[in-house]
């Protein structure tokens, strides 16, 4: 709007805003005089205005308070995840190149390769999620090249839950399908949030993928976040594998109960406890029809009596089931301060008879339960929010009760593994993120030169792409 | 610039604490699979043999009674392989023996071959030997040993990495053709022929052989002159194996049509059967005539060689001609 005013003819604001002139009071006042007085009312009415916005905006709720989406810059979990009302669409690529102390050249006796030095896609994953007043779903396909190629089902969720707040989690939700195994914390972080490239190894040997099959509920009330699920205890890449299909009636039942607040804007603090229960499978065999076996014991390549045995058919052994539990918990601080936003969490879980792929247990021909714990603690700090320096110190012992044979006495030891990772990376927020990460291992795999069991060289490194819608 | 600086020594420690923490310690990683001699469950070591070389004399005598022998330190006491002759190749050849007291491991490998040696821990106290601890081993053989009279070395080691007198314990190592086993036991006469096809990949190949009459030696019918109800006679040619029969793999690849004696005069046919590709694409594949050389041994004066691909796949026939070989 043009301004005409000019300082000489301004009124005062008290001035009496009457502007209209009696028909009997002699020659009509000169114009510039109720310009004036029209600019004056401007003025005033400009400044009540601004008056009354200043008031307004003090007394506005508070809806810059809440939280942001991707509080302190990390993204919440499933089921706390908050998605936008409708169909949304998500996908990442992980492209990296893997090296690894322990390559060789050659294949295992079951043909497998023992060489780890390459290119590979780690994760492809793409999927779709939906959120209405009553009613969520989330669908997600992963394609990898671990194992050679490969495409599989990661997250299959039909939900329906009571969600007032559509910036909050929901109150109270119910999910039947394939969802994330929801105990502590690093089985439900998603592969595309975290920084470090897998889970930890004692996670990786309880839970050798982090979905199953089964119902969950779960509900966020304020700080406090509880989730109860029953699942069939089958996870994908498990040894014997039944991933995702389940050979026994018997559940796991999963307990989650934590919080997650932000006491201080620039601060906030998360942990639970977890706790696991249900039963492992023991495969019997099938019956099996008599045969004879041949040891050419003297390498003639003849056939004679005593070299030939009989091996009698075995009639089928049953499978049968062992209990298997575990309880666990975890923290983690979020705080911001001058460099950017510093990460530090950690977690600990105590578990029997839950290996499932690495020092696989099953107690039931040996009737000794396997007594894992294992551990980690880490802490990630972002560098000017294109950067990111994190460091990883974990720990498993999977089995506290081994001994080792030497010179006919039972000598006890540990087969714990232990992992330091410090990782770099670069980022361009929300869309790409270039990272290296060492891995410096130490086991129980090798024995020294006098019979000792000692650290076998299986320290490694990743360089990792990764883009994201 | 002082964020940066910051950063960067932030950087810095970290990995130079870690690395400074867990470079460089442990055993590297060996499968043994390139090595002359595999042993099951036990460790491989680079570089030579710890202890002594071995003495003529075998293992020491034991000084005191029989309830009380007395060693010298690190001693081998007994060695034995099982049964001294193997294939390039043979699995599962069974290692026993004892060592005094002393002993935290045993260290085994063959006299002259390979980088390293295996280790094993010493196993239980021998009730019957006092003073005495058992170990025994399960060793196999690379099949591309070289042949001959070998010996298996074996020495005592303590738990400082110390080693006693190596003993060894003799071990012939015989060809993958067969050759009557002249190459350990030189006195035996090796055959007058052999017809051998090797080949690559896990396909099942068959050699056929047509004799001068017309007869289609094969795995199925294996022999040069059929028996009527006893074995086959001293001087009947043979082929060896069925090799990968119905695609079960047995590792070798090869089957060998051999003639003790001089085969009946005249032209003998060789053809290799593609019998079944056993889902593999290709494979390669050697015909190999041998035949008794000056020396005495048995050497390859014919070799030829040939491809299958995955659509040559027989299901059963005479297969592809190779060769023809006659003897006057």
């Amino acid at each position: 709007m043009a301004q005409t005013s000019s300082p000489t003819t301004a009124q005062p604001a008290s001035v009496p805003t009457d502007t209209s002139a009696p028909a009997n009071e002699g020659p009509a006042p000169p114009a510039p005089s109720r310009d004036a007085d029209v600019e004056a009312l401007r003025q005033e009415v400009r400044a009540l205005r601004e008056e009354v916005e200043h008031v307004r905006a003090a007394k506005e709720p508070a809806v810059t308070k809440l939280p942001p989406e991707h509080p302190l810059g990390y993204e919440v979990f499933w089921p706390w995840y908050t998605p936008p009302d409708g169909i949304s669409t998500l996908a990442y690529v992980q492209g990296q190149y893997s090296y690894n102390d322990s390559s060789q050249d050659q294949l295992t006796q079951s043909g497998q390769p023992l060489n780890q030095d390459r290119f590979l896609i780690r994760r492809a994953r793409a999927g779709i999620v939906g959120d209405w007043e009553y009613a969520a779903l989330a669908v997600e396909l992963d394609a990898n090249t671990t194992n050679g190629p490969q495409v599989d089902l990661r997250k299959a969720e039909a939900s329906l839950q009571y969600r007032p707040n559509r910036r909050r989690p929901p109150m109270v939700m119910a999910t039947l399908g394939l969802f994330d195994v929801p105990f502590g914390y690093e089985l439900v972080e998603s592969p595309r949030t975290r920084w470090f490239t897998e889970r930890s190894v004692a996670s990786q040997a309880f839970f050798p993928t982090e979905p199953d099959l089964g119902l969950r509920l779960a509900g966020a009330l304020d700080w406090f976040r509880w989730t109860i699920a029953v699942t069939n205890g089958n996870p994908m890449g498990e040894t014997p594998s039944f991933g995702l299909q389940d050979p026994s009636s018997s559940k796991d039942v999963v307990f989650r109960f934590g919080f997650d607040t932000t006491p201080l804007h620039d601060l906030n603090l998360a942990g639970d406890v977890s706790a696991l229960r249900g039963k492992g499978f023991h495969p019997g065999t099938a019956a099996t029809k008599a045969s004879i076996q041949w040891v050419d014991y003297n390498e003639s390549g003849i056939v004679i009596p005593s070299e030939l045995v009989g091996v009698s058919g075995q009639a089928a052994s049953p499978s049968s089931l062992f209990d298997h539990w575990a309880v666990g918990a975890n923290l983690r601080m979020h705080t911001r301060w001058w460099p950017g936003v510093l990460k530090i969490y950690g977690e600990v879980v105590l578990a029997q008879n839950l290996d499932r792929s690495l020092y696989v247990a099953d107690p039931v021909v040996t009737n000794l339960d396997q007594r894992e714990f294992g551990w980690y603690v880490a802490a990630l700090q972002e560098v000017f929010r294109y950067g990111m320096v994190g460091l990883r110190y974990e720990y498993y012992d999977p089995n506290a009760n081994v001994f080792d044979t030497r010179g006919g006495k039972l000598l006890p030891f540990s087969e714990a593994i232990t992992n330091i990772s410090p990782l770099v990376g670069v980022t361009l927020p929300d869309r790409a993120r270039l990272l290296f990460q060492y891995d410096f291992n130490t086991n129980a795999f090798a024995r020294t030169a006098v019979g000792v069991p000692s650290n076998l060289q299986n320290n490694s490194w990743t360089v990792r792409l990764q883009v994201q819608l | 610039m002082k964020r940066l600086c910051v950063g960067t020594a932030f950087v810095l420690t970290v990995t130079g604490l870690a690395f400074a923490i867990a470079c460089g310690q442990g055993m590297p990683a060996n499968s043994g699979v390139t090595e002359p001699l595999l042993v099951h469950g036990a460790q491989f070591v680079s570089g030579p043999l710890p202890g002594k070389a071995p003495t003529n004399g075998g293992p020491p005598a034991p000084s005191g009674d029989a309830g009380a022998r007395t060693f010298p330190p690190l001693t081998i006491t007994a060695f034995q392989v099982e049964y001294p002759l193997a294939l390039p190749g043979a699995t599962g050849k069974s290692v026993a023996g004892r060592a005094s007291s002393d002993t935290a491991a045993i260290g085994v490998k063959l006299q002259g071959l390979g980088s390293g040696y295996w280790v094993v821990p010493i196993g239980d106290p021998d009730p019957d030997y006092p003073g005495e601890s058992d170990f025994s081993l399960s060793a196999d053989f690379n099949a591309d040993d070289p042949t001959g009279q070998r010996n298996l070395l074996a020495v005592a080691i303590d738990s400082n990495g110390n080693g006693g007198i190596q003993q060894e314990s003799p071990l012939c190592l015989t060809q993958k053709i067969p050759d009557n086993l002249h190459e350990c036991v030189k006195t035996n006469v090796v055959p007058r022929a052999v017809f051998t096809l090797q080949w690559d990949a896990n396909w099942d190949l068959d050699l056929h052989v047509i004799l001068p009459d017309g007869a289609d030696v094969n795995p199925k019918q294996p022999v040069t002159v059929p028996s009527e109800g006893g074995p086959p006679g001293p001087t009947v040619g043979k082929i060896d194996r069925d090799s990968m029969r119905g695609c079960v793999n047995d590792g070798w690849r090869q089957e060998d049509l051999v003639f003790p004696t001089e085969p009946a005069k005249g032209n003998y046919e060789l053809y290799v059967d593609p019998f079944s590709s056993c889902g593999l694409g290709a494979v390669r594949f050697n015909m190999i005539v041998s035949e008794p050389g000056a020396d005495g041994a048995l050497h390859p004066t014919f070799t030829r060689s040939g491809e299958f691909i995955q659509t040559q796949e027989s299901g059963g026939s005479r297969g592809l001609f190779v060769f023809e070989k006659r003897f006057d």
